[in-house]
């Protein structure tokens, strides 16, 4: 196996164990990438942190998987390095102890090397896959990592590398998508506030008045004097050291027997506001803006893992679902055609004219998609373009899950939406029948009329139903 | 059939002077007073008010054209249910500037959360909570102390006003500077529920409606009630807010007339609330309210009787007329009852039915005069059914009750041990004899 050891400078010869082959990167932004591929290993040298840090960035955000999945560990071993940086080594070792990881090593290359070509082109899935297939290659599970000098708090390594600092809050929206998708399996870890300013989580969370915002607060116990049943501000009472009563003149003697302090009492230092209840907002340290808490933006730090399906989209680079696979314009997410349907029913009960809610389910597809290799760009194409020219401008297409299409047919009566389903099917059973013998494509459909009384709900159900 | 006819022929036979001695109790205490007497004072209110049509029409302009602040305090304890209403009924007010305040008075349930979600749309603009419960008088207590108006208007949690009640119950403080009180007319929201609350719905009618007017007129009004009214901001303050109850709604206003304010009751104010709907909760609030007639008029504000400097002829007749009507005619209803059965043992049979039929045609009479002065005619004339009823409720069950309470509070001060107020708050009343 062989060894490249990663330095700012090289040391004199004989230092280093045979099998290991030093190369000096004196800039790290200009990494000899070329040079650095014929090794299977790569040894980082932690003794210069920030250079270390920088050549990790470089590294790890390379467009080649050969590149930035490379399994790469640090040296020495017990390295001041931090946690951040260090969660992206696949540990530190000391060099006489590099051979016990080869096996490691090996596994991961082996995976790298099973990883076919990236398919996606929107930035976000890209990020997404990198990072599958950074956990696929490791069998790792992301973690969450508290970092101080990150403004978001909570950050993931792998991820945040990928973008400006301004745009960090993204990862989140990254990892939301792998999970919706079912690539990834979250679990809770912590729950977090980020200003809907400058998603900074660096927030100054204290109690404030409700009428003007202000911070300086005095807080003061009500006291209630039972037996005339005057209840005011404890300073009221106060009169010296003891408390008379400003009704009844008696003296309050005993907490419990003859007085309680019920409640708390606030008043605003700076526009004399008096209320029980004072607000907590939050102040950004970062741009300064103060909100109430409820308009914060919540997340939830989880750590994850990688599903089956997180693997499959990991070797084939390809996530996404059907709609978006087949790149055709005007497909909207479930939500919006939800909120389609509900216009159409309203105005099918007032225009009388027939409308068409249909599905196209593709049962097989994942398996149709793993068994056709190289093929494949082009049958998708087809399969694309046979909807398209079975769709007009007014219809509206949407995917409930990677299988699954949906149509909404405006004045169109089922007739007419069966005819356009048909040609689809029909078309992708010649297409498959062409080109793959072994291949039986499973496919269903239904279509039915917009019913003026029904709720989107309800549609949907009938839909599935039969 | 025979003894109806037996029982006609019986009082056909009869002399008027006999009759007068078979129903003194009747004819010299219940007909004087409920029946010919409140006929002629609700004719002359009827009058007056036609008379006095342009002056109201200028205290409500002069209402208007200042619009003070006034404060509504809600102060309840696990009344979140029916917080909403309230809200509701106060937002719908024709009167504008109001602010409404709900103080909770150490609830157990969800009532905060109820509060603060009203608090949050805006339907109320203050919600005061006490973490410990403190007992009624403290929650209205701390209310005034938060509250910024010129008028305090106090209404019970659970109950909701007609849309023009406040602007009602602010015209008499401009009609005559010296009112410092008005007392609002209360009727039931759940008369519907049963015969329990129904009959309740007629009482109301007859002594919240009625009674209230004719004390009003007269000068006498004892009791602003705890379920809706108006106060001087100013006069609060000068009492001291409420005292410890029960009974703080009469206390309050006795308070207020000491203090030589007048107190008016506004029958065209109204306020609906929930009364209790079965007999035992009934009971259990009637025996609260009478003991505490004992307890405040007997023994707190004993010196009204007594002559001394802030002694005054209206509040002696104020508080003489109440005890008269209630704790003497209590005792006197026993004399007549041994009276008949002692001199007329064998006449029994004649004597409680007629009366039955005399205390019924009076109730009808008065109900009829309910009627005239309602502005929900139509929907009040199907309590009708009910009045059959009104009899035994009023003559036995409430005589009952009422006498019971008196009996306990006198020889046990049996208002002490109510857990309607905090036991470490009657303690220390008791403790000082208040
Ligand atoms: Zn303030
Ligand atoms: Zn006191
Ligand atoms: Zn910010």
């Amino acid at each position: 196996m062989k060894v490249f050891y990663l330095t700012p400078q090289r040391t004199p010869e004989g230092t280093y164990p045979q099998f290991i082959e030093p190369v000096e990167i004196p800039d790290p932004d200009r990494l000899p990438i070329e040079a650095l591929r014929p090794a299977d290993v790569w040894v980082l040298d932690l003794t210069h942190p920030a250079w270390a840090t920088s050549v990790l960035r470089n590294l790890r955000t390379f467009t080649d998987p050969e590149v930035y999945l490379r399994p790469l560990f640090g040296f020495p071993k017990d390295a001041d390095f931090p946690d951040f940086w260090a969660t992206l080594l696949d540990g530190s070792t000391d060099l006489g102890a590099l051979p016990a990881l080869t096996a490691q090593a090996e596994k991961i290359m082996d995976r790298i090397r099973r990883l076919e070509p990236l398919q996606e082109e929107h930035f976000e899935i890209q990020v997404l896959i990198r990072l599958l297939r950074y956990l696929y290659t490791r069998d790792q599970r992301l973690q969450p990592i508290r970092d101080p000098s990150r403004s978001t708090g909570y950050t993931y390594p792998f991820l945040v590398l990928h973008f400006q600092p301004t745009d960090e809050h993204r990862i989140f929206d990254i990892v939301d998508l792998g999970e919706r998708e079912g690539l990834l399996q979250g679990r809770f870890v912590d729950r977090f506030h980020l200003c809907p300013d400058c998603y900074s989580a660096f927030l100054n969370f204290r109690e404030t008045c409700p009428a003007c915002s202000s911070a300086d607060l005095k807080r003061e116990d009500l006291v209630h004097h039972f037996v005339c049943a005057h209840v005011a501000p404890e300073s009221d009472f106060l009169q010296g050291d003891e408390l008379i009563c400003p009704k009844c003149h008696r003296q309050l003697r005993h907490i419990g027997v003859d007085y309680d302090r019920p409640s708390v009492l606030y008043t605003c230092r700076t526009c004399g506001h008096e209320f029980q209840n004072p607000m907590v907002r939050a102040r950004c340290f970062q741009c300064g803006a103060q909100h109430l808490v409820e308009n914060l933006i919540e997340k939830v730090a989880k750590e994850y893992d990688i599903t089956s399906k997180g693997r499959n989209a990991a070797l084939s680079g390809f996530t996404l679902t059907l709609g978006s696979l087949f790149h055709i314009e005007g497909v909207v997410d479930y939500a919006t055609f939800k909120t389609f349907l509900r216009h159409e029913i309203e105005r099918v009960r007032r225009s009388q004219r027939p409308s068409t809610l249909a599905y196209f389910e593709f049962t097989n597809f994942e398996e149709l998609y793993l068994s056709i290799g190289d093929r494949r760009t082009r049958v998708f194409e087809e399969i694309a373009r046979v909807i398209r020219e079975n769709i007009r401008g007014s219809d509206v297409l949407s995917y409930l899950n990677e299988r699954t299409l949906l149509f909404l047919y405006p004045e169109t009566p089922v007739e007419g939406a069966q005819v356009a389903l048909q040609r689809i099917t029909q078309f992708i059973h010649q297409l498959v029948r062409d080109n793959f013998q072994n291949f039986q494509p499973l496919l269903k459909t239904n279509a039915i009329p917009i019913d003026p009384q029904g709720t989107v709900e309800s549609h949907l159900e009938q839909l599935f139903k039969t | 059939m025979e003894t109806l006819v037996n029982f006609f022929l019986f009082w056909k036979t009869v002399g008027l002077d006999r009759i007068v001695r078979f129903f003194w109790y009747f004819f010299f205490l219940e007909l004087t007073r409920y029946v010919l007497f409140d006929f002629a004072v609700i004719t002359w209110y009827l009058l007056q008010k036609r008379r006095n049509r342009e002056k109201y029409f200028q205290a409500r302009q002069k209402l208007y054209a200042e619009s003070p602040k006034v404060s509504v305090i809600a102060p309840g304890k696990n009344e979140g249910e029916n917080l909403y209403k309230l809200a509701r009924s106060l937002n719908e007010q024709t009167y504008r500037n109001l602010e409404i305040i709900i103080i909770d008075d150490g609830s157990d349930d969800q009532t905060p959360l109820i509060a603060q979600s009203l608090l949050k749309a805006g339907l109320i603009d203050r919600f005061l909570r006490n973490e410990v419960r403190g007992g009624k008088a403290s929650a209205a207590n701390l209310g005034l102390r938060f509250a910024t108006g010129k008028f305090i208007v106090h209404v019970d949690a659970d109950s909701s006003l007609d849309r023009d009640a406040i602007e009602r119950i602010l015209i008499p403080f401009y009609l005559d500077p010296c009112v410092g009180a008005v007392g609002g007319n209360v009727k039931v929201r759940n008369w519907r529920t049963n015969v329990i609350t129904a009959l309740q719905a007629i009482e109301y009618l007859k002594t919240i409606s009625v009674a209230r007017l004719v004390s009003s007129m007269l000068g006498i009004y004892r009791v602003v009630p705890g379920a809706y009214g108006a106060f001087r901001r100013d006069l609060l303050d000068q009492v001291g807010g409420w005292d410890i109850g029960p009974g703080l709604d009469g206390d309050i206003t006795i308070k207020i007339r000491k203090a030589h304010c007048k107190i008016v009751f506004e029958p065209t104010s109204v306020c609906y609330t929930r009364v209790p709907e079965s007999l035992r909760a009934l009971t259990r609030q009637r025996l609260r309210w009478y003991r505490s007639l004992v307890r405040f008029r007997i023994r707190k504000h004993r010196d009204i009787f007594l002559p001394h400097a802030n002694f005054r002829w209206s509040n002696w007749i104020s508080f003489a007329e109440n005890l008269f009507y209630n704790v003497v005619l209590d005792i006197t209803w026993l004399v007549y009852i041994v009276d008949i059965l002692a001199h007329f043992p064998t006449l029994i049979g004649y004597i409680l039915p007629m009366n039955y039929f005399l205390y019924l045609f009076s109730n009808v009479f008065q109900f009829f005069a309910v009627l005239i002065l309602s502005e929900r005619r139509h929907e009040e004339w199907k309590l009708s059914v009910y009045l059959p009823l009104i009899v035994p409720y009023i003559g036995l069950y409430l005589r009952f009750v009422r006498t019971i309470a008196y009996l306990q509070e006198i020889f046990f001060r049996s208002s002490y041990k109510d857990l309607w107020n905090p036991r470490k708050t009657s303690a220390q009343a008791k403790a000082h004899g208040l």
